[in-house]
């Protein structure tokens, strides 16, 4: 126990198992702000629904873009990240695998 | 009662009062001039804008802390691994490192742009007071000699501005949107204010809905602005800086295979334990995602352009 082998495959677990799942996680809670931020559109440029003038009409348009995009900037790299947990904890199961520890 | 609620309750009794005068004046073709200007003087709730800032400082905050607390222990994990996916894994790191910066810019500048909008708001309800009053004086004293109309919209957006200017560390995305906000409004300086100047409650009523047309005219321009930072930070994360706010997939998952050395360990770390002989795809690459609602569509010059790049073959 405890020679540099079994040092990387530690190291690979926290990466796999731990830190990349973490990144994913915040990502995930940044997304959840941001699904607030955008539930507000319809109330932050508000016009009554019966008035005959709706000023903020196209910032709101504008808004949902905007906020679209960024929502799926996040949901890429959330992606990309448990994507990459996968690969890495396959990687260190190969490594245990032809070390006959799995 | 919410905050919105009751302005709106206000705005629609005034709105009533000016129809009854309206009518009781003979007004007929005045009178359907005034609901237009109480519905535009109830767009827009600044309670909302502040929620939604709350939720943006909270996701910063998140970024800052939580992300890059796992993103510091990720690379440190990275020690001892060598090879080229191994780099490459350690690259993609360093560039999320990166894209938290200009992702926690962009939320900057989307805060910057909700207070533009809750500045535009607030103001135009000063103002939309402020006409109200004046007019109910002049109808009172059945006339008005030149009294000014204050358009504190005219300065809304570049007060934010300047308090963000003031930052001067600013760069990247809100820059970028500070500046096109900025040239959005560069015209409305030299804007006049409103006057009412009448000798008669008709006349005093007349100069209102000018006055006040007046108003929501400022306040589309200010809007403007608002609309012109939206659209260059909607540009910012789609285009120009897609690549550095969403990184590259890394080659352990875009790799159609896997070589052990390329994500390996060094020969004394390896030392008598044998290598994998797998070199099966690690993970399977997803396909291209179907287009988000807004992607495309917009414009009549470019209708098929795909604004939003998806990642990953088709």
């Amino acid at each position: 126990m405890g020679d540099q082998f079994s040092v990387q495959l530690d190291r690979l677990d926290s990466l796999a198992r731990d830190r990349l799942p973490g990144m994913a996680g915040a990502l995930v809670e940044v997304l959840s702000h941001l699904n607030h931020v955008i539930d507000g559109t319809y109330g932050a440029f508000f016009a009554h629904p019966l008035g005959q003038e709706d000023v903020f009409a196209g910032t709101r348009e504008e808004f949902r873009v905007t906020t679209d995009f960024l929502q799926q900037v996040l949901q890429d790299n959330v992606g990309n990240l448990e994507l990459a947990a996968l690969a890495l904890r396959e990687i260190a199961s190969r490594y245990r695998r032809a070390d006959g520890q799995e | 009662m919410s905050g919105y609620q009751e302005w709106a309750d206000n705005m629609y009794g005034q709105r009533d009062h000016f129809l009854g005068l309206a009518a009781e004046y003979g007004m007929g073709l005045i009178g359907p001039r005034i609901p237009p200007l109480f519905d535009a003087f109830v767009c827009g709730d600044p309670d909302r804008v502040e929620e939604m800032v709350d939720h943006l400082n909270a996701a910063k905050y998140v970024l800052n802390k939580d992300l890059r607390e796992h993103l510091g222990g990720a690379q440190l994990d990275m020690a001892g691994w060598v090879g080229d996916a191994a780099a490459d894994f350690l690259d993609y790191l360093l560039q999320l490192e990166d894209a938290i910066g200009l992702l926690t810019e962009c939320l900057d500048a989307l805060i910057v742009i909700l207070r533009s909008h809750a500045a535009v708001v607030l103001a135009m309800r000063q103002d939309a007071l402020n006409l109200v009053d004046l007019a109910l004086q002049g109808i009172e004293a059945a006339g008005a000699d030149d009294w000014k109309v204050a358009l504190a919209v005219v300065g809304a957006v570049a007060g934010v501005l300047g308090t963000v200017a003031s930052l001067g560390t600013a760069t990247g995305a809100l820059v970028e949107v500070v500046t096109v906000m900025g040239s959005a409004i560069s015209g409305s300086a030299g804007v006049a204010g409103a006057v009412i100047d009448a000798s008669s409650e008709l006349g005093v009523l007349d100069d209102m809905i000018k006055a006040g047309e007046g108003i929501v005219a400022e306040v589309r321009e200010q809007t403007s602005a608002v609309d012109a930072g939206l659209r260059e930070l909607a540009r910012f994360v789609s285009g120009t800086k897609l690549a550095e706010v969403r990184p590259d997939r890394p080659d352990v998952i875009t790799a159609p295979s896997f070589d052990p050395g390329s994500f390996g360990m060094t020969d004394e770390a390896q030392g008598r334990h044998p290598r994998p002989t797998d070199t099966t795809d690690l993970v399977p690459e997803p396909k291209r995602r179907p287009d988000g609602p807004y992607d495309r569509g917009r414009g009549m010059i470019d209708p098929d352009r795909d604004r939003y790049e998806e990642q990953g073959p088709a």
